[in-house]
């Protein structure tokens, strides 16, 4: 048996978009960058109203595209699918 | 179960209590993958039905449960409707929403959680979390996730699945490998999730947060001016990133939650720094000192309006008392009629001339007579998070 490579084992990690983690990455990505903007002084208290909902908005359109892109990407002929025993 | 229930064995019949005595372990009720929804005892879904088979009571008491949480935030439709999607029934072994029995598991747990948050309080105004969105957004995950798997074959009527001996056609570890005398009929093992391949992150990810952690506490005690926020802002960036990483690389389960308590102490370290927290108190003696607006970031706000001479000057006035995060108590004179509109914003009380509600985003409003020809003021009450009081004296 051959030994796998670090190459093949990172690839071996590799899957399709997980939306979930990836929507919520971005969600909290985008509040500790409003923390940032805060601390920095760079907005104003006031502004938190409606930066507040900010995150969740542009996470869940990323998520959105994301799902489309998916699907766009199934739905077209491609290489084939690997057999099983690719997948060994 | 199913088959000693169907089967009762010829000790049964001997037994002068057919029917005491549990029937049921703790663990098969715990085992939420064995729930189906009865096709023989059922009203609307057989969801009651097959609870009642499930945890071994009365379905009628179930049903009546159903009911009633139905009227503290829809919590019981929410579960009725959840279950009814979910759990296959028990004559067909297929559910509206087709998920395996992992998922549904976990999708069980996730409505019974959020149905008892419904049922604390008014969900849709619960500070500012979506929860709207997180419904519609897991039913949306359901039905996606339903279309990559492939149907599930019907279960032999009878029971559960699981149920069927608990030998599978797979080699057992003391067989030595050799196949088993006889095969199951459960079906063959779904295919593996392509996006739960690679190395769990969670570990790693919370030992990176530690070391981020601990080099910032080193930075903040050699004298770098370091807010007290940017721990759980550190904490929080780190987790982003490896959800970020996680999306398409390695499993990061977990760390969804491990975010949102960093979130939270996140927000709440922030206000704590931005918010100094200050204890006011205001006695006016003339109707002219009483202010419109009172406003407070956070702290304990006190407006005592008994000591004002000239009420009549305040008949028709409206005041607006904003706490912030903390506390707010006005006192009142019992000569005055008051109309008071609290509201707290997220979790906390108002306590309104005694009569206390405590809850999330609660609301209430009272009145207090001061007496015939009574000068009358309205009082719009307001904080974030804590302590509404209004007193008559």
């Amino acid at each position: 048996m051959n030994e796998p490579t670090t190459t093949t084992r990172l690839e071996s990690g590799r899957h399709p978009v997980n939306i979930g983690h990836l929507v919520m990455g971005l969600a909290f990505a985008s509040f500790v960058a409003i923390w940032a903007l805060l601390t920095a002084g760079a907005i104003q208290d006031e502004s938190l109203r409606w930066l507040m909902p900010v995150p969740w908005v542009l996470a869940g359109a990323i998520g959105l595209a994301a799902v489309a892109l998916a699907g766009r990407r199934r739905t077209t002929p491609e290489e084939p699918h690997p057999t099983p025993e690719e997948y060994r | 179960m199913t088959e000693n229930q169907n089967d009762p064995g010829p000790q049964a019949t001997e037994d002068p209590h057919p029917h005491e005595g549990p029937r049921v372990s703790g663990a098969e009720m715990r085992d939420l993958t064995r729930l189906r929804r009865s096709s023989t005892d059922k009203r609307v879904a057989g969801v009651a039905g097959g609870l009642g088979r499930h945890l071994d009571i009365d379905p009628v008491i179930l049903r009546v449960a159903f009911v009633v949480l139905t009227f503290f935030g829809g919590a019981g439709l929410l579960l009725y409707i959840a279950a009814w999607l979910l759990v296959p029934d028990d004559s067909t072994g297929r559910a509206p929403l087709q998920t395996d029995a992992r998922t549904r598991t976990i999708a069980l747990v996730g409505v019974g959680i959020l149905a008892v948050l419904v049922s604390l309080g008014d969900w849709g105004g619960w500070i500012w979390f979506p929860w709207p969105l997180v419904l519609v957004a897991v039913i949306a995950w359901l039905v996606l996730s339903n279309r990559n798997n492939p149907p599930a074959p019907p279960v032999t009527p009878g029971g559960p699945v699981s149920d069927g001996g608990g030998t599978t056609a797979y080699p057992s570890a003391d067989s030595g490998g050799q196949p088993p005398t006889h095969t199951a009929v459960l079906p063959p093992a779904p295919p593996r999730n392509p996006r739960k391949r690679g190395p769990i992150l969670f570990w790693f990810t919370m030992a990176l947060t530690a070391l981020a952690l601990g080099t910032l506490g080193i930075v903040d005690l050699a004298g770098a001016p370091v807010a007290d926020s940017a721990y759980p802002a550190l904490a929080l960036g780190t987790i982003a990133a490896m959800l970020l990483v996680g999306s398409v690389y390695g499993r990061a389960g977990g760390l969804i939650l491990v975010g949102l308590a960093a979130l939270v102490a996140l927000v709440g370290a922030t206000a704590a720094e931005r918010w100094d927290t200050a204890d006011v108190t205001e006695r006016p003696t003339v109707a002219a000192d009483v202010d419109q607006e009172y406003r407070n970031g956070a702290g304990e706000l006190v407006l005592d309006l008994t000591g004002v001479r000239d009420l009549e000057e305040l008949d028709g006035r409206t005041l607006e008392v904003d706490g912030g995060l903390g506390r707010v108590e006005i006192i009142v004179p019992g000569d005055l009629d008051v109309h008071v509109d609290a509201e707290v914003g997220g979790p906390g009380s108002i306590r309104l001339f005694g009569d206390q509600r405590d809850g999330f985003n609660v609301r209430d409003e009272a009145r207090a007579d001061g007496g015939p020809d009574a000068p009358s003021l309205q009082i719009d009450a307001f904080v974030g998070v804590g302590e509404i009081e209004v007193i008559q004296r």
